[in-house]
């Protein structure tokens, strides 16, 4: 038995908010100031873009009350907000994992790519009973993202190679092999367009309410939660983003730690593909996969904690629905949307990162 | 086929904006500023590149505010990294998100400006020229080219062989050394970050003036990231980053012809980045400045 097995209570960086929350070991005093500066950078951000459209001639507050409709406005577009913050959640999930160990995975976009590629090629190149075959083509996909991301790794730790360079290098390299694939080998027979055939109907991901691939993206995130949470690993992690030469003097293996948490990250962004590829889009096409891995960053550093960035996701997935519904009934183009995600989480990273807030933030801390 | 004036001269017009945003995300990098968000201000360049130029109706002017603009978006970022400091690998995701809204979003409603824009920025072929095929070729390479070539020999000459390129290399490779030899680390870095933004939205501009003639959503496409890995595949050199600029036009053009070459186009353009993660693996992290990525606070 190691010596710390018994999780001690650790301060590395704030407390998150909502995690904290749900794992009832709550800071309230860090909680809400978290809180509070997620509210603030939302209000602002979104006064910032309400202005934009106000500059050139539209009228912000319809716009804004259209977004505000299109998001909880019927049982539907709920619906669609959770189907389409699933890949979200799970992208920021890809990233949450190696960063708090202190790595960088850009990568979600090409984990997405690859393992919906190889779900695609699994379920429709072989035919096995469909209780077989979906787990299996999951897993596939599964494999391929921690394939891809596994050269980062490597070079990381081999060579000192920065990270985030080349998980980025990755991420189009997938994209690139990706649309080589569907506009060569697996092109649909006969289809003008760069798409892959459709997943048959009896591989797709069943639906119980919504299709399971939610159930399991839910299940993969609370258990993500209480491994960094609670369990020798998770600690192990956080020792290693906080300070990875005490770590290493403390006779923790860190080496094997970061591949572990490093290939899951690959493992759940590929996931992610798979389900989002066998449970909504049955097919990978050209620009199927939208900006879901960028925007999972910012999902994660809104989150900033696994069951944080399902709400973090549900946001952004939602405004994503209802800038639809705004551009529908307002004009208003809805690219609209990437400012409405974007600018709160630009402003609440520089907020959270000034001096002042970390001081008033952390009491009792040094600086 | 690669002897051929004609290729030439279109890998040329590929390998200009790569070259100078490449060049832009060195001078970052060597100040010790990891240029995620090059993707952004490169976008930013384009778009207003194209909107000065439709506006006024002369692609220089055009080319003009795409520099201007990405000197503001340089400055901006440098409010962020430097000034704050924030997490330069977020907040440059965050800004390039941010900046492809904000450019969708002005294309979509000035997009009346952007279309009717019929600009040229080649240079006539004179007369006394017309019967010397090396002449002719020599007036037909893209002006912005040439620019690109001589901003390149400019910032390798003030990099590498003068005090102020000294200072600048010197925040890249320890801020606490750079200080107790009495530099101003933040000071240095904003006005590297200015340039920096500028060469990126000017590579913008370079994309949209100078070669597409046009502004689309998203038009760069990734050539920010392209940039960056020309950075890595070269090394940090400037002459080797340069050459990394032409060998990854020379690959796009090859992929843009993948018909007439056979194969499938985007296995083609999947070469540079796989080029760039075998020269990463070969040759290390080592050379790089060391403080890339790393925010510096002053006590």
């Amino acid at each position: 038995m190691q010596a710390w097995t018994v999780v001690p209570r650790l301060r590395v960086g704030a407390i998150p908010p909502w995690g904290a929350m749900t794992a009832m070991r709550i800071d309230g005093f860090q909680f809400l100031c978290n809180l509070g500066v997620i509210l603030v950078s939302l209000l602002l951000g979104t006064l910032l873009v309400a202005g934009l459209v106000e500059w050139v001639g539209g009228n912000a507050g319809t716009a804004l009350l259209a977004l505000g409709r299109g998001m909880v406005g019927s049982r539907q577009a709920i619906v669609e907000i959770i189907i389409e913050a699933t890949p979200l959640a799970l992208c920021a999930l890809a990233f949450l994992i190696p960063f708090k160990a202190g790595f960088f995975n850009i990568g979600a976009q090409g984990h997405l790519q690859l393992g919906a590629l190889t779900a695609v090629f699994i379920t429709t190149t072989m035919s096995l009973p469909a209780l077989l075959l979906i787990p299996v083509a999951l897993l596939a996909s599964a494999l391929a993202g921690a394939a891809l991301i596994a050269p980062a790794y490597l070079l990381k730790t081999r060579r000192g190679s920065s990270e985030v360079v080349t998980t980025v290098m990755l991420d189009f390299v997938a994209l690139e092999f990706t649309y080589a694939m569907i506009t060569g080998p697996l092109q649909a027979p006969g289809s003008f367009f760069a798409e892959s055939n459709l997943i048959p109907e009896q591989y797709r991901l069943p639906v119980l309410g919504v299709h399971v691939g939610v159930h399991l993206a839910i299940i993969l995130i609370v258990l993500a939660s209480w491994v960094l949470r609670s369990t020798v690993f998770g600690f192990r992690l956080e020792a290693l983003g906080g300070n990875p030469r005490a770590s290493e003097a403390l006779g923790m293996h860190t080496g094997p730690t970061l591949m572990k948490a490093v290939l899951l990250a690959g493992a759940i962004g590929g996931i992610a593909g798979g389900i989002q590829v066998m449970g909504v889009i049955f097919q990978v096409a050209e620009g199927w996969a939208k900006d879901w891995g960028f925007l999972g960053i910012l999902v994660a550093l809104m989150g900033r904690t696994p069951i944080g960035a399902i709400f973090a996701a549900l946001l952004l997935a939602g405004l994503e629905i209802g800038g639809r519904h705004m551009q529908a009934l307002t004009g208003l183009p809805s690219s609209l949307v990437y400012l409405l995600q974007s600018v709160p989480v630009l402003i609440l990273l520089v907020l959270s990162s000034t001096r002042s807030f970390r001081k008033f933030s952390t009491p009792g801390a040094s600086r | 086929m690669m002897l051929d004036p004609e290729f030439i001269i279109s890998a040329l017009r590929v390998a200009t904006p790569l070259i100078i945003v490449a060049l832009g995300v060195l001078v970052a990098e060597l100040a010790g500023i990891l240029f995620l968000c090059v993707e952004g201000v490169m976008l930013c360049g384009a778009l207003f590149g194209m909107l000065g130029a439709a506006y006024f109706g002369d692609p220089w002017i055009g080319v003009a505010c795409g520099l201007a603009v990405g000197i503001s978006a340089g400055l901006l970022c440098a409010a962020l990294f430097v000034w704050v400091p924030a997490d330069q690998v977020v907040i440059g995701l965050a800004f390039n998100i941010a900046a492809l809204g904000l450019t969708s979003f002005v294309f979509r409603i000035m997009t009346g400006v952007v279309k009717n824009s019929s600009i040229s920025m080649a240079w006539p072929v004179p007369e006394w020229a017309a019967d010397h095929p090396v002449l002719v070729f020599l007036f037909q390479v893209p002006p912005l080219a040439w620019v690109a070539a001589g901003l390149f020999i400019i910032a390798a000459y003030l990099l590498f062989r003068s005090a102020p390129g000294l200072m600048l290399r010197s925040v890249g490779q320890s801020v606490e050394a750079a200080t107790s030899a009495g530099l101003d680390v933040l000071r240095v870095r904003t006005v590297a970050m200015a340039i920096a933004g500028g060469l990126a939205g000017l590579g913008g501009a370079a994309l949209t003036v100078g070669w597409v003639h046009s502004f689309s959503a998203n038009i760069t496409a990734g050539r920010g990231f392209i940039a960056l890995a020309v950075v890595y595949f070269g090394r940090w050199y400037p002459g080797w980053t340069f050459l990394g600029g032409l060998l990854f036009g020379v690959g796009e053009v090859l992929g843009l012809n993948a018909q007439v070459l056979g194969g499938n186009s985007h296995l083609y353009l999947m070469v540079p980045y796989i080029l760039t993660i075998i020269v990463l693996g070969m040759t290390g992290g080592g050379r790089g400045p060391r403080e890339v990525a790393r925010p510096y606070e002053r006590d």
